[in-house]
C-alpha cells in the first residue's frame, strides 16, 4: 500500500499545491492537499486462488486553504488530477473515483502562522481500485 | 440518440409485486431494520474502539423512514447525543490529520449481501404464493 499512497500524493501535487500524506509539517504552505488512507482494504470480491495483492479502499482527499473559496478553487485543480485518474504503480492497473464530499468547514482549532485566522477545509473520499 | 429496451417483462413483475400480500412489506420492514440494527452496531463498536473518539460511540442510533416510495433506514452518529457532533471530526479528520475511525461505507458494504438475500427470499416467496 506504500507504493500505492506514494503515487496518490505524487499525482495530487500534481495539482501544482504541495501534497502530504497523513501528516503535515508544522507550517506548510497554503493551499495544500492531505491524503489519508488506511492500510489498505482488500478488494471484498475475488477468487480464493487470488494472491492478496487486490485493494478495493476508500482514500480521504483533504483540500486546505486560508478561505472557504480558496478550497474550493484548490479542490476543483485537485479534482481534475485525481478523479477517474490512474497513480502509477509498477505492475498494477489502478483507478480513482470521486465518491461523495463533506462540506466546506472552518477548522477553529488550527491558527495560521503568524495570523488569527482559521484554515478552511474540505474532505473528499475517493474509492480506489489497484488489481 | 436514444435507448430502446422492453420494458414487458419489468412491467408484469412490478404487476405481480402490486399483488404481493402486505405481510411482504411488514416483513420487508423487518429485514430493512434488523440491517439497520447491525450497521449501528458496527458502527459503535467501530467509534468504541478508537481511544480519542470512543465517548462518539454512544451517539449512534438509526431511524426507520415509511413513504410510500419505500422503507428507508436512516444510520450513523446522532449529533445532539453522546459527542456525536464529534463524528464528523473522528470520520473526517480536519485540516491537519484525516479521519481516524473506519468510514461508516464499510458497514454498509460488509450488510447489503444479507440484506439483498433475505430481501429477494421475500419477494421470491411472495411471487411463489
Amino acid at each position: 500500500m506504500k507504493a500505492d499512497a506514494d503515487a496518490i500524493v505524487a499525482l495530487a501535487a500534481t495539482s501544482g499545491y504541495p501534497a502530504f500524506f497523513v501528516d503535515v509539517p508544522t507550517a506548510p504552505t497554503l493551499p495544500y492537499v492531505l491524503v489519508w488512507s488506511s492500510g489498505g482494504n482488500l478488494a471484498l470480491e475475488r477468487p480464493v486462488s487470488d494472491s492478496h495483492t487486490d485493494t478495493d479502499d476508500l482514500i480521504g482527499v483533504t483540500t486546505v486553504a486560508g478561505t472557504p473559496a480558496g478550497v474550493l478553487i484548490a479542490q476543483a485543480a485537485v479534482r481534475g488530477v485525481l478523479d477517474l485518474k490512474s497513480p502509477v504503480v509498477a505492475g498494477r492497473t489502478t483507478v480513482l473515483e470521486l465518491v461523495s464530499s463533506q462540506p466546506v468547514q472552518m477548522d477553529r482549532d488550527v491558527t495560521i502562522p503568524g495570523t488569527n485566522r482559521n484554515p478552511a477545509y474540505a474532505v473528499d473520499m475517493y474509492r480506489y481500485r489497484a488489481v | 440518440m436514444g435507448v430502446d429496451f422492453d420494458s414487458s417483462e419489468l412491467r408484469a413483475f412490478a404487476t405481480d409485486l402490486g399483488n404481493a400480500p402486505m405481510k411482504v412489506a411488514v416483513e420487508a420492514r423487518a429485514v430493512i431494520e434488523k440491517g439497520a440494527l447491525n450497521i449501528k452496531r458496527q458502527l459503535t463498536s467501530e467509534m468504541g474502539a478508537s481511544s480519542s473518539f470512543k465517548g462518539v460511540a454512544s451517539s449512534m442510533s438509526y431511524d426507520m423512514v415509511l413513504s410510500a416510495d419505500g422503507i428507508e433506514a436512516q444510520i450513523g452518529p446522532d449529533k445532539d447525543k453522546g459527542g456525536g457532533a464529534l463524528a464528523n471530526i473522528a470520520y473526517f479528520g480536519g485540516s491537519r490529520g484525516g479521519g481516524t475511525v473506519p468510514d461508516p461505507q464499510g458497514a454498509l458494504d460488509a450488510e447489503v449481501p444479507s440484506v439483498e438475500k433475505f430481501i429477494g427470499d421475500l419477494l421470491e416467496k411472495a411471487l411463489d404464493s
